[in-house]
């Protein structure tokens, strides 16, 4: 009986997220606040090093919100705190554990370095997985850059630890759609290969450095030659389906003029959207920082597959020009949710269901990835707006 | 404008680096070098808040920069270059990123400002300290994750504490900080753009 409830209810928040995928009008504006695990950990009383080594105390935290915030319509990106016995396996060094290391206490924190020189990039074209496998791992993880058989044994460690937090994730996704009646968002992961190419390789001054030395050909080629493996990224063990979809977060874009846009980020990462979506993938993209100068482009990508998740931007001017395009997703500021008041996040929630939501195509979320400080109250304030203003 | 002036804003880094050295050959003084180099710098960060430059353009544009100084660091310990300002500058406790913070400090360096820069994840107490052996007329506050938010908020109450906040202006900076984090942690200044922040400086100098 109870599981039959819950069967309801998982339909019912699926056809409100699916519909809106196809800007079409749900019964209400969704909701999916944009938590990867750090505030629900927190919500419950965990710290993040807790909740990284101990999935099942994630899992306990994450079932508290569902409890508590039953208006929420998916867990965003449940196990975007990682695991830190893989970390710990491979021996990680530029990614700063949550309680492991030093300054991160709240939210892991990557170590803004550079592994990959000037002059390796006719290497990385040559053959990226060797380069990646051979290079790079050892370079970013100090146990798998150990002499043979201990980086061996070290890979095979981090390996089966991956797999069986994969494997817990998967689990809870079912579980959770029984127990809860919720849906998890985020059905698998890649990133545009320009963004990998500056996040995991060379590094945000270095490359911006590059695009001004470097002949064109160099990072286009470079970008082109990631491209494969970015798919591969996505398909590896997830079912294509537009529910639930790949996520792709983006970094580089707002960062870089028109110009260098139109050259090196957009071809490769339009790419990537189109050979998903002809797979039979759903995407959602999450537009960081800011994407008003390359908005327009977002337009040419398949209709009615792609989530745009946005930071900041002018939502009226975002529906106007690729509402008919993309769902749009996004942009409540944090900080409302950590100092507002009820009136202002009433306010806001408003601004962005009467300029975004009218003929479907817009899901209710936040401007940043929520960290431990944005308050409960706060957050109930919000889910009765949405409820209070969200109906169609 | 200066033919200088004209290569860093067209980011010429070799005409730069050549054009510096023929101008120390002729003799000219490093002031008016320096002074040329900066109206560059100057209309670099006009052209990022216009939004004709990003990003990469602005750190080519600090690069090219410090490459002038290194080459003039010679003779520049005997020249009398006078700064607008002086900051102290540093990554909040409990958060390690640096790209942003450095983009700004060598911006700033570039308009002019005599930076003192603490580094990342700095506690309260060493930057009340600085503030009393430095005495910096501004404190530039950064951070990356919203999780600094509290940080801020600590090291500005230390700083009132101290009975040294009415020796500094205050400016926070970095992608999450908001006029509502500006006005809970009681700053002066807020802004998520090194460039508008280098202005921002100018007018709180002025305040
Ligand atoms: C690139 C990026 C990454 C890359 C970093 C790669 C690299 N090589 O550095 C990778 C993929 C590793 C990454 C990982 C993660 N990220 Co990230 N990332 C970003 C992104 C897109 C850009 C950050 C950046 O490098 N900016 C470039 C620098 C130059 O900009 P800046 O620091 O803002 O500095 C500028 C100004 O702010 C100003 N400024 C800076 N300091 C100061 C100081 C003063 C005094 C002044 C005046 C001005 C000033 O000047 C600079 C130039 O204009 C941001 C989005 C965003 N809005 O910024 C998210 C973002 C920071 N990431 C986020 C998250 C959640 C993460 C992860 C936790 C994700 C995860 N689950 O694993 C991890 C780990 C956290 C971390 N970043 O350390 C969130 C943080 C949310 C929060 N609550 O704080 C953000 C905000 C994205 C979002 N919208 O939610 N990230």
């Amino acid at each position: 009986m109870a599981e039959n409830k819950n069967l309801k209810l998982y339909e019912e928040r699926l056809n409100r997220i699916v519909k809106a995928m196809q800007l079409e009008e749900p019964d209400r504006v969704p909701l999916i606040p944009p938590e990867e695990g750090y505030w629900v950990a927190a919500y419950a009383g965990y710290s993040v090093a807790d909740v990284t080594y101990d999935y099942s105390l994630l899992a306990a935290a994450w079932e508290k919100a569902f409890t508590d915030f039953p208006e929420w319509d998916a867990a965003y990106a449940p196990f975007c705190v990682w695991s830190g016995p893989m970390f710990e396996f491979a021996g990680i060094t530029q990614f700063a554990l949550a309680g492991k290391d030093g300054a991160a206490q709240k939210m892991h924190q990557w170590k803004q370095v550079s592994c990959m020189s000037e002059d390796e990039y006719d290497e990385l074209i040559a053959d990226p997985y060797k380069f990646l496998l051979e290079k790079i791992l050892p370079r970013r993880c100090k146990e798998l850059g150990k002499p043979y058989p201990r980086n061996a044994m070290a890979f095979g460690k981090a390996f089966q630890e991956f797999l069986s937090w994969l494997g817990y994730w998967g689990a809870k996704g079912a579980e959770w759609k029984e127990k809860f009646g919720m849906p998890v968002l985020a059905g698998g992961f890649t990133e545009a290969p320009i963004d990998f190419l500056m996040d995991h390789l060379r590094g945000f001054k270095e490359f911006s450095l590059d695009l001004r030395k470097l002949p064109k050909e160099t990072i286009i080629r470079a970008c082109e030659a990631l491209l494969p493996y970015m798919i591969k990224w996505a398909t590896t063990g997830t079912r294509p389906a537009l529910f639930p979809p790949i996520f792709i977060p983006l970094h580089f874009a707002p960062f870089i003029s028109p110009d260098c846009f139109k050259e090196f980020y957009w071809p490769t990462f339009k790419k990537l959207v189109d050979s998903l979506v002809e797979l039979g993938y759903g995407v959602i993209i999450y537009c960081e920082s800011n994407w008003t100068p390359h908005l327009a482009y977002l337009k040419e990508l398949p209709k009615g597959k792609v989530i745009a998740e946005f930071e900041t931007i002018d939502m009226k001017e975002a529906k106007k020009l690729i509402g008919d395009t993309v769902c749009l997703m996004g942009n409540l500021p944090y900080e409302l949710l950590v100092y507002g008041t009820k009136e202002k996040i009433e306010d806001y929630t408003k601004k962005l269901i009467d300029e975004a939501a009218p003929g479907g195509g817009f899901i209710m979320s936040a401007d940043k990835i929520f960290g431990e400080n944005v308050n409960p109250k706060c957050m109930r304030y919000w889910c009765e707006a949405v409820v209070k203003y969200g109906q169609y | 404008m200066e033919e200088l002036t004209k290569a860093i804003v067209e980011l010429e880094n070799e005409k730069v680096t050549k054009m510096v050295k023929d101008e120390l050959v002729k003799g000219t003084a490093v002031e008016e070098i320096v002074e040329k180099c900066r109206q560059g710098m100057e209309i670099v960060g006009q052209k990022f808040s216009k939004g004709e430059y990003f990003l990469p353009e602005l750190i080519m544009a600090g690069e090219i920069f410090n490459s002038i100084i290194e080459i003039i660091r010679p003779v520049l310990a005997e020249a009398k270059t006078n700064t607008v300002g002086k900051i102290v500058l540093a990554t909040v406790q409990n958060d390690i990123h640096d790209i942003g913070k450095n983009v700004f400090k060598g911006f700033a360096e570039a308009n002019g400002f005599d930076v003192h820069d603490l580094g990342v994840d700095v506690d309260p107490e060493t930057i009340v300290n600085t503030i009393k052996n430095e005495k910096p007329d501004i404190v530039g506050l950064s951070c990356l994750l919203t999780s600094a938010f509290d940080s801020i908020e600590n090291t500005i109450a230390k700083i009132k504490e101290a009975g040294v906040r009415d020796q500094v202006k205050i400016i926070i900076g970095g992608a999450p900080v908001s006029e509502e984090l500006k006005d809970w942690s009681g700053a002066d200044a807020a802004t998520r753009s090194a460039a508008e922040g280098v202005q921002l400086c100018k007018e709180l100098l002025k305040k």
